[in-house]
C-alpha cells in the first residue's frame, strides 16, 4: 500500500506538472515572472521527489507498520462520512447527523442499542441547537425542505 | 514604563467577564482536545475555529489562543498516564513521564508537568512582552527578499528537523505549495488549476484542508490502529494516588531544568518551522547530557519530564512572535491561528502592535491569565481528565466527525468545501500512516502564496537577479541560518542512522 500511495502521488504530480508546462508561461514576453513560474518549479521538484520515493519504495519493499490494522472499520467509517455528507446535502443537517450517528454507532458500538439510540439522536439535536441558535452558524438546509 | 502601559492596556481589554469566560472555556476545551489521542493543538484549532464565528473578535482570538496552549498542556496527560503522546511535541514527555506513572508516581508527575508547563508558558509570555515590540521594530525594515527567505527557512526547518524521512517532508511541503497555486494569479488575473470551477477561483481554502488532514486523518488512523475496539480505561496508570504532591527532592532536581527548558524552548520557538517538537526533544537531550546521573533518564527522572514540558510550552509562546510581528506562522497550529486572524480582519505584521494595540496586547495579557488558569485546571481537575480518558473512543469519534463536518460547512456554507475536507481526510490518513507530514502540507498551503508574491516582488526589485538574496545583509543572515539548520539536520540524521546500526549490531551479537 505504501508503494501504491507513492505511485498515486507521482501520478498526481505528473498531471500537475504537465498542466503547469502546457497552460502557463514561465516568463512573460518582458522577461518578468509569469503565472507558470512557481507551478513549474514546484511541479518539477514534486515529480523529482515523488519519483525518487517510488523508486526507493520499490527497491525497499518495506513491510507495513507493525500493528494489527483494522481496514474494515477504517474504510466503513470513511464510507459513512461520505453517506453523511450526501444525506446532509439532500435531507439537511439534522437528519444527516442522526443517520450518520445511528449507522456509525451500530458499527462501532455493537449490541448497545439503547445507548446508540440515545446518543444517536441526542447528540445531533444538541449540536443542531447549539450551531443554529447559539453560534448562529450555517448548516446544510437540505434540498427537499424538511419542516425544521 | 511603556511596557507596563501596554500590559495594562492588554489587561483592561482581556479582563472583562465575557472574555474571561471565553478564556476559561478555551483553556478547558484545549485541555480536552489535548488528551484525545492523536489530537494536538492544530487539529483542535482547525476543528473549533468555525465555532468562534458568532463571537466578538478579541474574545474569539483569546479563546483560540487558549485552546492552542491548553492543548499543549493537555497532551502531556496521556503521555504520562497512557504512554500515548497526544502529538509529536509531547513525545519527549513519555520518556520519563510514563516510567514515573508505572512507579506509582503519576500524581507528582502530573503536578510537576503542570508546573513546568506553567513556568515555560509564563517565561515565554514575559519574553514576548519584552521582545515582541523590539522584533516588530526590527522587522519593519524587512522587504520581500527577507520575507521570502523567512518562509523558505520555516519550510526547510520543518522538513529537515521534523520526522524521520526528509524526502517525505519535502513531498508533503511541495503538495501544500502546489495546492497554494490553485486560483487566480494575482498579477495577471489568469486562472490556474481551477478546471472551470467558480468555487476554486479564490483558491483552495485552508480550513477544510486543515480539518481534513488533522481531524479526519487522525480519526481514520486511530480506527486503523483499532483504538475503537477497547476503552482506554484498562491501561491508565492512575489509581487512587496516596502520594499526589511532589516531594522536596522533585523540586530540587527540577529547578534548573525548568529554567534551561524554558529559555531554550522560547529561542527554538522563535525560529519559523522549528516549533515545540524540536524544542522538547532538544531540551530532553541537553538535560540528559548535562546530568551527573544520565542513567536515571528513561527510568523516571523528574527533570527528564520537566525540561521538555517547560520547553514545549515556551516554544508555543515563542512561535507567537513571528506570527504577531511578521505574519509568518512557524507551525501548523500558528497557521490556523493566522487563518483566524485573517477571518477576523486582523493582519498580523510589523505594524500590528501599533495599529491594533488592543488586540495584540489583549492577546498577550490573556496568555498570562490563561497560563494561571491552566495551572489550576491542570492540578485540580486531574481526576476529571482521568475520567474523560475512560470515555471509549468508539463513542467519542463519531461526535468529533460531526463537529469536523458541520464546522467545515459553517465557514462558507459550501458543500464543495465539505467534500474537500473529506478528500483531505483520506490523504491525511495515508500521510500519517506512511510517515509523511500533514503539518508541512498545511504550513506550505498558507505560506505558498506569500512565497510566490515575495519572490516575484524580489525579482522585480533586483531586475531578475537572484543575487539580491546574498547582497542584502538580513537576507544573507537568514540564508546562513537556513544552511546551518540543513547542516544540523544532516548531522542529526547521520547520527540517528549510526545509533540504529549500532543497536542492530548489538542485537545481532546478543542473539
Amino acid at each position: 500500500m505504501r508503494t501504491v500511495f507513492a505511485v498515486a502521488l507521482l501520478l498526481l504530480a505528473v498531471f500537475y506538472t504537465a498542466m503547469a508546462f502546457a497552460d502557463f508561461n514561465f516568463l512573460s514576453p518582458r522577461g518578468r515572472i509569469a503565472p507558470g513560474f512557481f507551478p513549474q518549479i514546484i511541479g518539477s521538484l514534486l515529480v523529482f521527489f515523488t519519483l525518487s520515493t517510488v523508486i526507493i519504495e520499490f527497491r525497499r519493499r518495506q513491510t507495513e507498520p507493525g500493528i494489527l490494522p483494522d481496514w474494515g472499520v477504517t474504510l466503513s467509517v470513511n464510507a459513512l462520512v461520505g453517506v453523511f455528507i450526501v444525506a446532509s446535502h439532500f435531507l439537511g443537517a439534522l437528519p444527516g447527523m442522526i443517520i450518520f450517528m445511528l449507522l456509525t454507532l451500530s458499527l462501532l458500538n455493537r449490541g448497545k442499542h439503547m445507548v446508540n439510540l440515545l446518543l444517536g439522536v441526542a447528540l445531533p439535536v444538541l449540536m443542531f441547537v447549539s450551531f443554529r441558535f447559539w453560534l448562529n452558524a450555517a448548516m446544510p438546509p437540505g434540498m427537499i425542505g424538511l419542516p425544521y | 514604563m511603556e511596557l507596563f502601559d501596554h500590559l495594562l492596556l492588554g489587561l483592561s481589554v482581556a479582563i472583562t467577564p465575557i472574555n474571561i469566560v471565553y478564556l476559561l472555556a478555551g483553556a478547558m476545551i484545549g485541555m480536552i482536545v489535548g488528551i484525545i489521542p492523536g489530537f494536538g493543538p492544530a487539529a483542535g484549532l482547525s476543528i473549533l475555529l468555525p465555532l468562534t464565528f458568532g463571537m466578538d473578535p478579541i474574545g474569539a482570538i483569546m479563546m483560540l489562543a487558549a485552546i492552542y496552549y491548553g492543548a499543549m498542556y493537555g497532551g502531556t496527560i496521556t503521555s504520562i498516564l497512557l504512554n500515548t503522546p497526544g502529538e509529536s511535541a509531547v513525545v519527549a514527555s513519555t520518556f520519563d513521564g510514563y516510567p514515573l506513572a508505572q512507579q506509582g508516581r503519576a500524581g507528582p508527575a502530573l503536578v510537576m508537568q503542570a508546573v513546568a508547563s506553567f513556568f515555560g508558558g509564563t517565561v515565554g509570555v514575559i519574553l514576548i512582552t519584552v521582545l515582541a515590540a523590539v522584533f516588530a521594530l526590527v522587522t519593519r525594515s524587512f522587504g520581500p527578499p527577507e520575507f521570502f527567505m523567512l518562509v523558505m527557512m520555516g519550510m526547510v526547518t520543518l522538513v529537515v528537523l521534523i520526522g524521520d524521512n526528509w524526502r517525505y517532508g519535502a513531498v508533503s511541503a511541495l503538495i501544500g505549495f502546489a495546492l497554494g497555486t490553485v486560483g487566480v494569479d494575482l498579477e495577471t488575473g489568469l486562472q490556474r488549476f481551477t478546471f472551470g470551477s467558480a468555487e476554486l477561483i479564490g483558491g483552495i481554502e485552508f480550513i477544510p484542508i486543515a480539518i481534513g488532514l488533522f481531524g479526519l486523518g487522525e480519526l481514520y488512523y486511530a480506527f486503523y490502529q483499532g483504538l475503537h475496539r477497547a476503552g482506554s480505561g484498562g491501561i491508565i496508570q492512575y489509581q487512587n494516588e496516596k502520594e499526589f504532591w511532589p516531594n522536596a527532592q522533585d523540586w530540587i532536581v527540577s529547578k534548573l531544568a525548568l529554567v534551561r527548558g524554558s529559555i531554550l524552548g522560547f529561542c527554538v520557538g522563535l525560529m519559523p518551522g522549528a516549533g515545540a517538537t524540536v524544542a522538547s526533544l532538544m531540551a530532553y537531550s541537553i538535560e540528559k547530557s548535562s546530568s551527573k546521573t544520565p542513567e536515571r533518564f528513561g527510568k523516571g527522572a523528574m527533570e527528564g519530564l520537566v525540561a521538555p514540558e517547560a520547553a514545549n510550552n515556551a516554544a508555543s509562546a515563542g512561535a507567537m512572535v513571528p506570527l504577531l510581528t511578521l505574519g509568518i506562522p512557524g507551525s501548523a497550529s500558528t497557521a490556523v491561528l493566522l487563518a483566524a486572524f485573517v477571518l477576523w480582519g486582523v493582519k498580523p505584521g510589523p505594524l500590528l502592535m501599533e495599529q491594533n494595540p488592543e488586540l495584540a496586547w489583549g492577546l498577550v495579557a490573556s496568555m498570562y491569565l490563561g497560563n494561571m488558569a491552566l495551572l489550576a485546571i491542570n492540578i485540580f481537575a486531574i481526576p476529571v481528565f482521568v475520567m474523560m480518558l475512560k470515555v471509549p473512543y468508539r463513542l467519542l469519534a463519531p461526535a468529533v466527525i460531526l463537529v469536523c463536518t458541520m464546522g467545515t460547512f459553517s465557514v462558507h456554507g459550501s458543500i464543495i468545501e465539505v467534500w474537500l475536507m473529506f478528500a483531505a481526510g483520506i490523504v491525511g490518513f495515508f500521510m500519517k500512516l506512511y510517515g509523511y507530514s500533514p503539518a508541512a502540507t498545511v504550513l506550505a498551503l498558507v505560506l505558498g502564496p506569500l512565497a510566490e508574491e515575495t519572490l516575484r516582488q524580489t525579482l522585480i526589485i533586483s531586475r531578475g537577479s537572484p543575487l539580491i538574496f546574498v547582497e542584502r545583509g538580513t537576507s544573507l543572515i537568514i540564508l546562513l541560518i537556513t544552511l546551518g539548520v540543513v547542516a544540523f539536520g544532516i548531522y542529526m540524521s547521520h547520527s540517528r542512522k549510526a545509533e540504529k546500526m549500532k543497536a542492530n549490531a548489538v542485537d545481532t551479537s546478543s542473539e
